[in-house]
């Protein structure tokens, strides 16, 4: 099965969640795969939430395999981090089996950039046949949620916060400036939403042409970084969401705008990881920062209000993960499938061949063939019932025993590979 | 003459008060907002007040209406005082009260158009303003009602 492990804005404040903002996410998938404890891993890093999934390598029989690689991604988190395993060990959350699987499909419910993260992890080769189809699953799991509920992806439900928070300190907002920092997909998100009921759009980027570009599209006015200061006297909704290491937004540059401003109301939606507006921006007077956390808070809120989606995507995703683990325990009983066939098929022929070497030589070839033909359908017809009960039971749960117990009856032997599973169950090969 | 001044006294005086207590009101919106914004509660409270902008406006509008009424009203109580030269105790706290208000009305508006002093602290001008006002009032209601069975 699959484990796991991550921080998410529960669990962690983004204090703590912008210290993983820094790698890129290659370079931590890439110390991730060269773990010998995962067999096939995934990196997600979105501002709300930094998470592996993986699949342990030697996992079954003794549990060993599973908390070996548990804690290699605890270690690799922590040096990503750079945060002592003492101090991330609170804010981690950690799933397995079933519960793993049923996590996954509802964070790709809800998050677009899990795509990004397959991609990337497809792209490195650290996926194959379990973890790829579980997430492969997940996004089709997605697709329903999305298109019979509901419920839709983060960003929008972000945007819709930040234009319910502008009303709230605005009113109206038909003669009200919004000044977009940073001219990323988030900030075209946010320029979508609130741009409609805006007097204008300015964007400051570090990039004038990105700017350029955005600004144009909603029909707004583009200014460089450094304008930053006449820009933040000029607007009245700023929504900053630059990938600046440091605070664009500092607690000095804000007094000398508010003096400039002469006291008018200022509201600050900083929806980067990590953040863009010092947090202590906040206390100044007539100025409002809400960063992602807080915003997370109120899309939360809205999500309860909208309990009965939040059920119907929780039904779908149940019915998913069930489907799911029925493949998932197939595999367990496959390599007894398969060695069953093997064995039966092996029997079989060897007997044919040495009947036809022997009392049946002057048998001419079209007959032969048909006899081989004979043995490869009895094969057939007498493992059918076998083998669907083996994989009824593996649906149930209960496939680990039958298994043994064929394995014993039959003397089968441990070394016979599925051929999806080839180099995957080092495990079966003693 | 003075048949003129009394009733333009009553009226401009309970005009401002009626004023003032709308810049109040608008005023404790303002705070309630602003506090519960600053502790980032955006549902409950918030959103049945109107826009926390629209409150600051609000108040600095039925502010600055009302000012005029209170100019208008110790004028015309200073002619009225001199008139008829009462010196009681009341008269002269009503009068500082009355005078204490103008100042401080005066000071929240000369701050915002000066120096942009809005949101919380002119909300707190305004409330102190209007309990320096609703003073006046009082010993206004005070005297006059217990003084009616003597006069």
């Amino acid at each position: 099965m699959i484990v796991v492990v991550g921080l998410s804005f529960r669990t962690a404040p983004v204090e703590v969640r912008e210290r993983f903002a820094g790698d890129a996410i290659e370079h931590v998938l890439a110390r991730l795969a060269s773990r010998p404890e995962l067999d096939e891993v995934m990196f997600l890093s979105t501002c709300n939430r930094v998470e592996v999934l993986a699949r342990p390598k030697n996992e079954s029989g003794t549990d060993g395999g599973r908390a070996r690689a548990l804690k290699a991604v605890r270690e690799e988190l922590a040096h990503h981090g750079k945060i002592s395993e003492g101090d991330l060990a609170p804010v981690l959350y950690e799933k397995e089996g079933e519960d793993a699987v049923r996590h996954v499909f509802r964070v790709t419910s809800i998050l677009g950039q899990v795509k990004s993260a397959y991609d990337v992890a497809v792209a490195a080769g650290s996926l194959r046949s379990f973890l790829g189809r579980c997430v492969h699953r997940a996004f089709s799991v997605a697709k329903r949620v999305r298109s019979e509920t509901a419920i839709g992806a983060g960003t929008v439900s972000i945007s819709s916060v930040a234009v319910e928070l502008s009303r709230r300190v605005f009113g109206e907002l038909d003669d009200r400036t919004v000044l977009l920092l940073g001219a990323g997909e988030m900030a075209e998100a946010a320029a979508r939403s609130l741009g409609k009921g805006a007097k204008g759009i300015r964007v400051c980027n570090r990039s004038l042409e990105r700017a350029t570009t955005l600004a144009q599209r909603f029909g707004g006015v583009a200014a460089p970084m450094s304008a930053l200061e006449a820009e933040l006297t000029l607007a009245d909704v700023v929504v900053a969401s630059t990938a600046s290491p440091s605070f664009v937004v500092t607690r000095d540059l804000v007094k000398r705008v508010m003096r400039a401003r002469r006291g008018r109301a200022l509201l600050f939606v900083d929806i980067a990881v990590p953040r863009n507006v010092e947090p202590n921006v906040h206390a100044i007077d007539n100025v409002y920062v809400f960063d992602i956390d807080d915003l997370e808070q109120q899309v939360a809120l809205g999500m309860e209000a909208r309990r009965s989606e939040v059920a119907s995507a929780e039904t779908i995703v149940e019915q998913e993960v069930a489907q799911f683990l029925t493949w998932a325990r197939g595999l367990d009983v496959q390599p007894a499938i398969v060695a069953l066939r093997a064995k039966t098929r092996g029997v079989l022929l060897a007997e044919l061949e040495r009947t036809l070497g022997g009392r049946l030589k002057h048998l001419p070839e079209g007959d032969r063939a048909a006899l081989v033909q004979m043995v490869e359908s009895a094969t057939n017809k007498l493992l059918h019932a076998p083998t669907t009960h083996l994989r009824r039971a593996a649906g149930d749960g209960d496939a680990q025993s039958l298994a043994a117990t064929l394995k014993e009856v039959f003397e089968l032997p441990d070394a016979v590979h599925d051929e999806e599973e080839t180099d995957d169950d080092e495990h079966l090969v003693q | 003459v003075k048949s003129a001044v009394l009733p333009v006294h009553v009226i401009a005086n309970l005009m401002g008060e009626a004023l003032f207590v709308l810049a109040f009101a608008a005023a404790v919106g303002y705070l309630v907002a602003d506090k519960q914004l600053k502790k980032k509660h955006v549902g409950g409270v918030v959103s049945r007040l109107p826009a926390l902008d629209a409150l600051d406006r609000a108040e600095h509008a039925f502010l600055l209406a009302g000012f005029p009424m209170l100019t208008i009203g110790i004028i015309t109580g200073a002619v009225w005082a001199e008139r008829v030269e009462s010196g009681s105790a009341a008269e002269v706290w009503r009068s500082l009260f009355g005078y204490a208000t103008w100042m401080l009305f005066a000071t929240v508006l000369l701050l915002r158009g000066w120096r942009g002093w809005r949101g919380k602290r002119a909300a707190y001008g305004t409330i102190a303003g209007f309990a320096f006002a609703f003073v006046v009032l009082v010993i206004y209601l005070v005297r006059s009602f217990g003084e009616a069975p003597h006069a």
